[in-house]
């Protein structure tokens, strides 16, 4: 067992990890950050579309070029990155258990921040284990990162901005989409991601979902069917599609595991996708030096998963005494005021209610705490 | 009014509760938290005789084994007993070798097969075992068995004849009127029995206090892991000797952080094809967490022994507390300074495979005054000082 000492250790090395680990290491906190995967990046490597919103968040910008951005001010910050790298476990005082280039460590940090993100939904029914069904984030890495398609004939189930974005992204590498399928009775994601795919031809059927998946070995066959409006089945509505590959867009969960074992205090918030840490305007949770940023937060995107990295960045800053409160201040001020209009909006709105009830959670906790003792 | 209290929801409170119930008594277990939420609910299953200290420990361990051939038929219920699935001790040195044979001679004096064999022949029984060993422990005649399982199986069984388990009920207090103990204070209120019985595991040692007795029972913590499902891989138990030499010749043992964490290796393979990996003693009080170092102790320790484990992934960790006594042997019986107060505790890693005769002894004390096996060397009453 290896122990390493830093000020700052930062668990993933996605928008909203780098977004810490470059606020941190720029006020001169040492800085380890901490990615299981082989390239850093997280989902924005992935990312091959435009991204939207103002010039302040890059809109207009492809998201792998903003990666690429955010890689090269994390290097030049003097942050240690290690890749490959397995956090398999978070003591209660906040020491993390490392597997790195095949040897046991352990990451002491006066301040952790967790920053990993969020994992696909997935949905059970028969015929869903097959091969051939995959998370449509899958298939993205698939395209986008390792340029493998993974089938030729596709149907996508969900119409969020994953499976829009994802649908376009796989004819775009070759595979035929079939159909679009959503229970809802309208179309979930941005209307300019679903005009893409309405131009392009492919049939999109709202009120309905997959009844089962038929194969021997692999998918084959994929049997859909309308619903009413309570989601119940229609009988006699069915149709079948041959296909070899299904992808799920259901949504995401948060990647809580971590921070659960930290003994962090949790509400129960839907629109995030979940249970999801309760945390102060400056990202610290119910345990003190452990932050949180990004989807493992409450699943949001990546413009506002950088925003709350920067922030945690800052806090943890400020917190070890590298910047005077009034810079960090000034500094979370600005940051601030991105997130709230990155949280407005049409679509932001629901977003903005769901983090302030996340926040107002953590008050009542600390008041109730604060009573206690 | 009740007949019998019982303090405890565990797997040595829900053995003498059923026990009990067949002796047509009226019982009432109170519990904590729920059944199998302490010890029974966090550790392997191992039904062994040759992890047993020799003499009347292990003689009560033939005994108890004897109970299990019948007893998931009797409980009506699956608690995965595996009979025979045969006790595995890899030896590493000479050393061991000889401290492992000493105590083999004795514990064969119990009429059990236990014996020492090469390391041609351990591998031969366990193919996936390391060949770099020195020779090994053999008790073909272990088993093991769902301690989970059986836990509520004993509770199923003793509600269906009629007791009563009370869950989340936290005992605070005993009546003691005219120097007997005549019922529990608790959470939820006061329950009168003729006799009640401390089956507190690893907590019974706080119960005792809460009746005026000083009783040895500490915590000790014992650390575990359990693998994705895979194959089969292992049929016995297997405990590295340091397991043993941890138990019964602690002096030996010269690395000082060895005899801290009590790093040694006990694996198994559930039914679903789990593989429960522990192998920690450690006294840390009430602290359960498991910590990067016992990890990385009992990791080491079952690659050492089991190469191919390198590549199956762990679940998850959790730990469990055993009950531990300064001589190594549980309390059973009446304490003489306190009539109708009876203890069943301190089993430490013994627990599972003494619980069926613990509960029958117990039961038989209690109802007839004796006990069909002579249990007076259990007797809490070895513990209690002059003016205790």
């Amino acid at each position: 067992m290896k122990i390493k000492e830093v000020d700052v250790a930062v668990v993933g090395a996605g928008s909203a990890g780098l977004s810490a680990a470059y606020q941190a290491a720029s006020a001169g906190a040492k800085v380890l950050v901490l990615d299981e995967n082989h390239r850093p990046g997280g989902q924005l490597f992935k990312q091959i579309h435009k991204f939207f919103g103002s010039r302040a968040h890059q809109a207009g910008t492809r998201g792998f070029v903003i990666g690429q951005h955010l890689l090269d001010r994390v290097q030049e910050s003097g942050a240690e990155v290690w890749l490959d790298t397995l956090v398999y476990g978070m003591q209660k005082d906040c020491a993390l258990g490392v597997i790195h280039e095949g040897q046991h460590w352990v990451v002491k940090a006066k301040k952790v921040i967790v920053a990993t993100g969020a994992k696909e939904n997935y949905l059970a029914f028969p015929g869903s284990t097959l091969p051939g069904v995959m998370g449509a984030g899958a298939a993205q890495t698939m395209i986008n990162v390792n340029r493998v398609l993974p089938g030729q004939r596709v149907l996508m189930l969900g119409s969020g901005n994953v499976g829009l974005i994802v649908s376009y992204q796989l004819m775009q590498a070759g595979a035929e989409v079939v159909a679009l399928v959503e229970a809802a009775p309208n179309i979930g994601g941005y209307g300019v991601h679903a005009g893409k795919i309405r131009r392009a031809g492919v049939p999109v059927y709202v009120s309905h979902t997959i009844k089962e998946i038929r194969g021997k070995d692999q998918v084959e066959q994929v049997e859909i069917v309308q619903v009413d409006s309570k989601f119940q089945p229609v009988p006699g509505t069915e149709q079948v599609f041959d296909v070899d590959t299904v992808c799920l867009a259901v949504g995401l969960n948060p990647m809580t595991e971590l921070i659960w074992m930290a003994g962090c205090e949790f509400c129960f918030i839907p629109a995030f996708g979940g249970h999801v840490p309760l945390h102060d305007e400056n990202m610290e949770t119910t345990v003190p030096g452990l932050y949180v940023a990004g989807d493992v937060t409450g699943v949001e995107e990546a413009s506002s998963a950088m925003e709350e990295g920067n922030l945690a960045g800052v806090s943890a800053a400020q917190a070890l005494g590298l910047l005077t409160q009034e810079e960090a201040e000034a500094k979370k001020g600005e940051i601030r005021a991105r997130l709230d209009i990155l949280r407005s909006g049409m679509f932001g709105e629901k977003r903005r209610t769901a983090k302030l009830s996340q926040l107002k959670s953590m008050e009542e906790y600390q008041l109730k705490k604060g009573g206690a003792v | 009014m009740y007949d019998v209290i019982v303090v405890g929801g565990g797997i040595i409170g829900c053995s003498v509760a059923w026990q009990l119930s067949k002796l047509e008594k009226k019982v009432l277990v109170i519990e904590r938290t729920d059944v199998a939420s302490g010890s029974a609910g966090a550790t392997d299953g191992v039904v062994g005789y040759h992890t047993k200290k020799p003499g009347v420990q292990l003689d009560l361990a033939v005994q108890s084994i004897e109970m299990f051939k019948t007893l998931g038929q009797e409980l009506g219920m699956d608690v995965e007993y595996e009979l025979n699935a045969g006790g595995l001790q890899p030896v590493e040195d000479k050393e061991q070798w000889d401290m492992l044979s000493a105590m083999v001679e004795e514990q064969r004096k119990s009429g059990v097969d236990i014996r020492m064999i090469s390391a041609e022949e351990a591998c031969a029984i366990e193919p996936n075992l390391s060949k770099d060993i020195y020779g090994a422990l053999y008790s073909p005649t272990s088993g093991k068995v769902n301690p989970l399982n059986l836990t509520v199986a004993y509770a199923r069984a003793a509600k269906k004849l009629g007791a009563e388990i009370m869950t989340n009920t936290e005992v605070t207090g005993f009546i003691i009127e005219d120097g007997r103990c005549k019922g529990v204070m608790t959470s939820k209120g006061e329950f009168r029995a003729d006799a009640v019985v401390n089956a507190c595991g690893s907590w019974a040692g706080k119960v005792a206090k809460l009746a005026g007795l000083d009783l040895p029972i500490k915590p000790r913590k014992g650390q575990l892991a359990v693998t994705e499902p895979i194959g089969p891989y292992l049929k016995a138990t297997v405990q590295c000797a340091r397991y043993n030499v941890i138990k019964f010749r602690p002096e030996t043992i010269k690395d000082q952080t060895v005899l801290k964490l009590g790093a040694s290796l006990s694996i198994e393979q559930t039914e679903n094809g789990g593989l429960i990996i522990g192998g920690t003693r450690e006294f840390v009080d009430y602290e359960g967490e498991n910590t990067f170092e016992g990890i990385e102790a009992m990791m080491q320790r079952a690659v050492r022994f089991f190469p191919a484990l390198k590549d199956v992934s762990v679940i998850r960790f959790f730990s469990g507390f055993r009950p531990y006594t300064p001589d190594g042997l549980s309390l059973m019986g009446e304490v003489k300074t306190l009539p109708g107060f009876y203890m069943a505790a301190g089993h430490e890693g013994d627990g599972i495979a003494l619980s069926p005769i613990t509960g029958k002894l117990m039961a038989e004390l209690i109802v007839y005054g004796k006990c069909s096996y002579d249990i007076s060397d259990f007797s809490p009453n070895r513990f209690l000082t002059e003016e205790g």
